[in-house]
């Protein structure tokens, strides 16, 4: 039978493309400005050996590290949710809490190390231990949501544990690796914390360099272009690895959590297998911003400037995620609700904008700021329509699913029971959908915490958050100053990780395997 | 007045006709089943009805006032028609009560209402208790006093009982249909269920292909079935091939028996329901036949039988009739049947 969505559609629908108007600013940005600077400029800045270099350069990171996060994101997300290892729980917040540590502060972890720590590999290897959570996240929570009953009917068929881990599991969970997977790719493809400190050459360290020297903007735009359409690359690559699944949460009873699979001997191997991850995705920044953060805040009156540094970024976070949460909601609504083409492509558009390092958007909303909305320049508004900009697809991810939470049956009894639409939005769907908006909210606000080029380019003047007293203080050496600023940041970025893995119900009381 | 009429309603989902000219009277203060097999467009029916779907042709009014037709379409939450899905779909994030009042206005009366209503389904106590805590046959409960407390002007049942258990699902439509009297309210209850619809229902609209047959009382549609489809699907029966010998009587191949319809010349379906069907020693045989299967039902058992011209015969017997496959058995049939011209055979 075939279902209609009647009301709010229009409204929605109209949001939903204002919202996604914010998201692809810098687009157009780019756009104009590529334009402007004509063909021969481009061709000559285009087809060049050093561009080649660059991308096979982008593409391999984007490629080793995307991998390298599956396999760890899978591997682990597996063990935490599916077997008897011991600590399950502990395992899991460790498997999240990377999330809290922003890829410059992990770089120049790394660096003052180890001596020599630079290059591709360099950079792989911190990338891959950053950025694995946010593959492992959505893995897991499809792992505790997949039904039991499908893998035991796999087993009763005769198919071994593996082939049915292979046929019947890995099938359940595609969609979260592919969107796992594409979160990370894009991650790579825009990060310009790790590639920066670790000095690999990659598109967004190049533009950043060719914007900072300052006399080569056309080739900023240019290489700008040149990684906005690997981004669509990726995104048609992910998109072509969806399938139609069920989107709304089924209403009867209690599913049984799944029996854990016994590791026997190698329980404590993997256990230690695990804990050296967590070491080397953890430890070494830990232990390198306590031995800093022990030298002692070298400046006077460091106390109070770090405090206002922390007020800052709360509340400029804060207005992010207001505005992004915002503009999120009626994308995220009409990609659960009204699915179809409009609501698809709505929904990839925010992607690319996802993808630009956080410079060129900075640089886009500079010029839109000065250009079209000179009111805002210069205030928190416009850093937060940055914020939203960069991280509008983490808030529409979060609004679909949890507009799966609350089903279309539920607003159409409220109906019938005489309320009006605004009515059902207000009692029964926003109530429902508050749990999954908050974690939403708890990511983009680390997002928005850690972010760091749009922030530089977008703040108020004289205005100093976290991350860029932080920056400038790593940048001109003051390892022992950067300190305080890191591990505010890192501390203060805890709690989202925590709360994300909390609902994806990776952190639920283990169930002991039934022997009988 | 009729709480809803419903006249020559037709819904078209592109080139599948749900609806094909509905016609319904619903009297205030009953309720009807509507029983059809899956797929005959009740489950559409309920939806124009509550307003989720708009009408191609036709109208639909709510004592007396049109809500859907060709110049008006009422929005499901003016409509004051609540129906109970079958799946219950509670509020997950309000509790018993919460639930319960979601329909009423805030005002004095609103404490006292769901109180009564916790009483009427027997659900005392347990209005702080959260949907996840209660039993499939409480959720359902809790659907029926939500559904029931704005005291609206219909409610719609679609295969509410369906989820449950046997035994469940038993008390749970006697406990509804005691409080939908009680209450005074008027229902429509879609169901597959024969049994269910027969046992609750004061109107049976038996739909098929998305119309009407028959609508009527539970005996009248078990007694008088308007066609031989509805004597099958509705009780199960036998349709034999016959003859009218005279005014009142049709011979069939279980001899000449008594008989309602319409006289005519042409051959005629008979109808015989299993428990006109009585066994005998087959000395002296009345019919003899052929005992060729037993199935138990608990409170009675179904045998199978074959006329020596091999026309199968079903017959409902006592439970502790036993009875050896294979023996030979007469037959007697009690009670008038009923005969439709054999042209109507298949509707």
């Amino acid at each position: 039978m075939r279902k209609r969505a009647i009301r709010l559609r229009p409204v929605m629908l109209t949001m939903a493309v204002l919202a996604v108007a914010v998201a692809l600013l810098p687009v157009g940005y780019l756009a104009i400005r590529t334009a402007e600077a004509g063909w021969d400029k481009i061709a000559a800045e285009l087809f060049t050996v050093r561009i080649v270099r660059l991308a096979v350069t982008t593409v391999s990171l984007t490629a080793v590290v995307t991998a390298g996060c599956l396999v760890l994101a899978v591997g682990s997300a597996f063990l935490v949710v599916r077997s008897d290892l011991p600590a399950r729980r502990l395992f899991a917040v460790l498997a999240v809490l990377p999330l809290a540590i922003p890829t410059y502060v992990a770089g120049f972890a790394w660096r003052s190390t180890f001596d020599g720590f630079e290059g591709f590999w360099a950079a792989a290897l911190v990338l891959v231990l950053c950025s694995y959570p946010y593959a492992f996240l959505p893995v897991a929570a499809a792992l505790v949501n997949a039904d039991p009953a499908q893998e035991e009917v796999s087993l009763a068929l005769g198919r071994t544990p593996w082939q049915t881990f292979t046929g019947v599991t890995l099938g359940q969970i595609r969609p979260a690796i592919a969107g796992g997977g594409l979160l990370v790719a894009l991650y790579v493809l825009s990060d310009f914390g790790a590639v920066s400190t670790l000095r690999a050459d990659t598109f967004t360290r190049a533009v950043f360099v060719a914007f900072d020297l300052g006399f080569d903007r056309t080739g900023a735009l240019v290489l700008s272009t040149a990684l906005l359409l690997l981004a669509l690359v990726v995104l048609v690559a992910e998109n072509a690895t969806r399938t139609v699944g069920a989107r709304h949460a089924s209403l009867r009873g209690s599913r049984r959590p799944p029996t854990l699979i016994g590791l026997g001997r190698a329980r404590w191997p993997v256990a230690v297998l695990l804990t050296a991850t967590a070491c080397l995705s953890l430890g070494v920044t830990a232990v390198s911003l306590v031995r800093r953060f022990a030298e002692g805040v070298s400046r006077p009156r460091g106390w109070a400037e770090v405090a206002e540094a922390l007020g800052n970024s709360v509340v400029l976070s804060a207005a992010g995620t207001v505005l992004t949460m915002g503009l999120a909601l009626p994308i995220g609504l009409l990609v659960a609700r009204g699915p179809g083409r409009t609501a698809r492509l709505l929904d990839r558009l925010t992607y690319i904008s996802h993808a630009l390092p956080g410079l060129v958007v900075g640089l886009s909303l500079v010029f839109f700021g000065i250009n079209v909305a000179y009111p805002i320049y210069q205030t928190p508004w416009l850093l937060a329509l940055g914020y939203a900009a960069l991280f509008l697809p983490l808030g529409v991810a979060a609004t679909a699913a949890a507009a799966a939470q609350s089903p279309p049956v539920l607003e159409q009894v409220a109906a019938s029971l005489g309320r009006s639409p605004l009515t059902v939005l207000r009692t029964v769907t926003i109530p429902l959908l508050a749990p999954g908006l908050g974690a939403g909210a708890a990511l983009v606000f680390l997002a928005c915490m850690k972010e760091l080029p749009a922030t530089l380019l977008l703040r108020p003047t004289g205005t100093d958050t976290l991350a860029t007293s932080l920056w400038r203080s790593t940048s001109v050496a003051a390892y022992a100053a950067a300190a305080p600023y890191a591990g505010l940041l890192v501390a203060l970025s805890t709690i989202p990780p925590l709360v994300l893995a909390a609902r994806a119900g990776v952190l639920q009381k283990p169930r002991k395997r039934n022997r009988s | 007045m009729n709480a809803l009429e419903i006249s020559a309603a037709v819904k078209r989902f592109g080139p599948v006709t749900a609806l094909a000219g509905v016609d319904l009277a619903v009297p205030p203060g009953t309720l009807t089943a509507v029983l059809g097999p899956s797929g005959c467009g009740k489950t559409t029916l309920l939806r124009c009805l509550a307003g989720f779907e708009r009408l191609d042709t036709g109208d639909i009014r709510l004592n007396g006032a049109p809500v859907d037709g060709p110049r008006t379409f009422t929005s499901p939450h003016r409509r004051r028609v609540a129906i109970v899905p079958q799946e219950g779909a509670l509020f997950p994030h309000l509790s018993v009560a919460g639930n319960i009042a979601y329909g009423l206005p805030r005002d004095h009366h609103r404490t006292t209402r769901v109180q009564d209503l916790l009483t009427l389904m027997g659900l005392d106590g347990m209005e702080n208790r959260f949907p996840h805590h209660l039993s499939g046959g409480q959720q359902q409960r809790v659907a029926v006093a939500r559904a029931l407390a704005p005291r609206p002007a219909l409610i719609l049942l679609d295969e509410a009982f369906s989820a449950l258990d046997a035994g469940l699902r038993a008390d749970l439509r006697d406990d509804v249909r005691a409080a939908l009297r009680a209450d005074g309210a008027t229902a429509l209850l879609v169901t597959h269920d024969q049994a269910e619809a027969l046992s609750t229902a004061d109107q049976i609209a038996v739909m098929r292909a998305g119309s009407i047959l028959q609508a009527a009382p539970p005996e009248t549609v078990y007694q008088a079935p308007a066609t031989p489809w509805i004597a099958s699907f509705v009780g199960g029966a036998m349709l034999l091939p016959g003859h009218w010998t005279t005014p009142t009587t049709v011979t069939t191949a279980l001899g000449t028996l008594p008989a309602t319809g319409i006289h005519t010349t042409a051959p005629v379906t008979v109808m015989i329901r299993p428990e006109q069907i009585t066994l005998s020693d087959p000395t002296p045989p009345p019919i003899p036949a052929k005992v060729i299967d037993r199935t138990y039902l608990g409170h009675s058992a179904l045998i199978r039988l074959e006329l020596p011209d091999a026309t199968p015969i079903s017959a409902r017997v006592p439970p502790n009739h036993l009875i050896d496959l294979g023996s030979q058995v007469g037959l007697t049939v009690t009670g008038p049947c009923r005969a439709w011209p054999a042209s109507l055979r298949d509707n």
